[in-house]
């Protein structure tokens, strides 16, 4: 029970590092109950510190002495609607800086409707537990192709949009695994600026998660990849059409986790995302998080 | 061939991120620059008007500093295609977009300061990586003139 709860820790971790770097790109991460649990509610602090400032088309690394850094809060609520519907919501509020600006604001607001489609309730020693999630995310987030200050006001991807998800687990003995995969698609927003007057047009982009923990007693310590991709934001105007490209990037996670008790939990975390993948056109970052849960079993 | 592809992309995606040095091609330094005081480079047109444009850094701006540049347009005597400066429709706006990225930076200031002549304050880039400076000549919203220069910083 406390493997498969601790297990969850590890998936949120992970994905909540699936933003880029700079200038609030990426895709929200869902808000699944992955334990055993009735009710979680989940608040977490980052802090994370852009590494290398750009990576291009070419792969290039590019990187100054001064970086953005980004502060997050972020309020995750999850609840079981049924025996194996559930449903949540995660509130960031993000704040972005460098040098002597900064800005902060509500980002992106999302919403999870989960199925566990494949239960474990006979613990197979071999089938895995699945949850398979929608997510909406709705654009209360300011996004980077919005901004006048090159992306330093942005909170989000900004953008209407839909996933589709699935998490797998599994635990034997003092080890557990996951892996989740998740497809979402933008849609298009107009957007009026000093810059860009037109139309942004989003459109697909998902992420591969794996990772596995060791349990001992009430801790565990845990490790986990996050590979994210996303297709070219073109920007359509009257006179001409601005092409985007292609954003690819890989976000590596350690956390430590402890279960104070069967309804408390806390997990430190370090992301990093300059360990793995082949970065295109993004910024890779440098963070550390603390999480704190309260559960309510069933 | 398949098997060639897979393996490829596991590659990519599993294997450990390997930084990639750029060379050394920041457009910042002065020798880089497209104009000389007294010439006219007429290296960069308008798309509609075919004014040809030349800037020169005054103060390149840095990681923490804002720079400054002016910039100079030119129409081509009919004669020996010999530049001369005008004026634009307007005074133009001046935009820093990272194509990449997706996004540009913080706005311009530009004025005016003698026929055909203008300076740029408040110029910086917030990021290093390929940049473009437009120049835009717009009627209310709609932009009736561009020119696109790409930047390395």
């Amino acid at each position: 029970m406390s493997l498969l709860f601790l297990l969850l820790f590890n998936f949120v971790l992970a994905q909540e590092a699936h933003s880029a770097a700079c200038c609030g790109g990426g895709f929200a991460s869902p808000t699944v109950i992955a334990g055993d649990q009735a009710s979680q509610l989940t608040l977490s602090y980052s802090y994370n510190s852009i590494a290398i400032d750009n990576v291009d088309s070419s792969g290039y690394w590019r990187t100054w002495d001064t970086h953005q850094s980004v502060q997050s809060y972020r309020l995750e609520g999850a609840t079981i609607l049924s025996d194996q519907l559930q449903a949540g919501i995660a509130i960031p509020i993000i704040n972005r800086s460098r040098l002597n600006q900064s800005f902060s604001g509500l980002g992106d607001v999302s919403a999870t409707l989960g199925y566990e489609y494949l239960p474990d309730w006979d613990y197979n020693p071999i089938r895995p537990k699945g949850i398979g999630f929608l997510q909406l995310t709705l654009p209360t987030g300011f996004s980077k192709y919005e901004s006048e200050q090159g992306g330093l006001d942005s909170r989000g991807n900004g953008f209407f949009a839909i996933g589709l998800g699935t998490l797998l687990t599994k635990s034997y003995k003092s080890i557990d695994g996951f892996i989740s995969l998740e497809a979402h698609r933008s849609f298009s927003k107009s957007v009026n600026t000093s810059m860009v007057t037109g139309k942004i047009e989003p459109g697909f982009g998902g992420n591969i998660g794996i990772g596995s923990g060791y349990s001992l007693k009430d801790w565990r310590l845990g490790g986990a990849i996050t590979w994210t991709v996303e297709q070219p934001v073109n920007i359509v105007q009257a006179s001409n059409t601005i092409a985007g490209a292609v954003e690819r990037y890989a976000t590596a996670a350690l956390t430590v986790s402890l279960m104070t008790s069967d309804e408390w939990a806390e997990t430190l975390s370090y992301t990093d995302q300059t360990w793995f993948g082949s970065p295109l056109n993004t910024s890779l970052g440098r963070g550390v998080a603390l999480q704190v849960q309260r559960r309510w079993l069933r | 061939m398949k098997y060639l592809k897979l393996l490829l992309l596991s590659m990519l995606m599993f294997g450990c991120a390997q930084e990639k040095k750029p060379p050394d091609t920041n457009n910042l330094k002065p020798s880089n620059t497209t104009a000389r005081e007294g010439t006219a480079d007429c290296t960069y047109f308008f798309n509609h008007s075919r004014l040809c444009l030349s800037y020169s850094w005054v103060k390149a701006p840095t990681d923490t500093e804002l720079g400054t540049f002016t910039f100079k347009t030119y129409r081509q005597n009919v004669l020996d295609q010999t530049p001369i400066q005008v004026d634009l429709g307007s005074i133009p706006d001046v935009i820093l977009w990272m194509p990449s990225m997706g996004h540009g930076s913080s706005p311009v200031t530009v004025e005016k300061v003698d026929t055909g002549t203008y300076r740029a304050t408040r110029v910086f880039f917030i990021m290093p990586g390929e940049w473009q400076i437009k120049w835009q000549v717009k009627q209310g919203s709609t932009v009736e003139d561009e020119l696109i220069v790409p930047i390395t910083i």
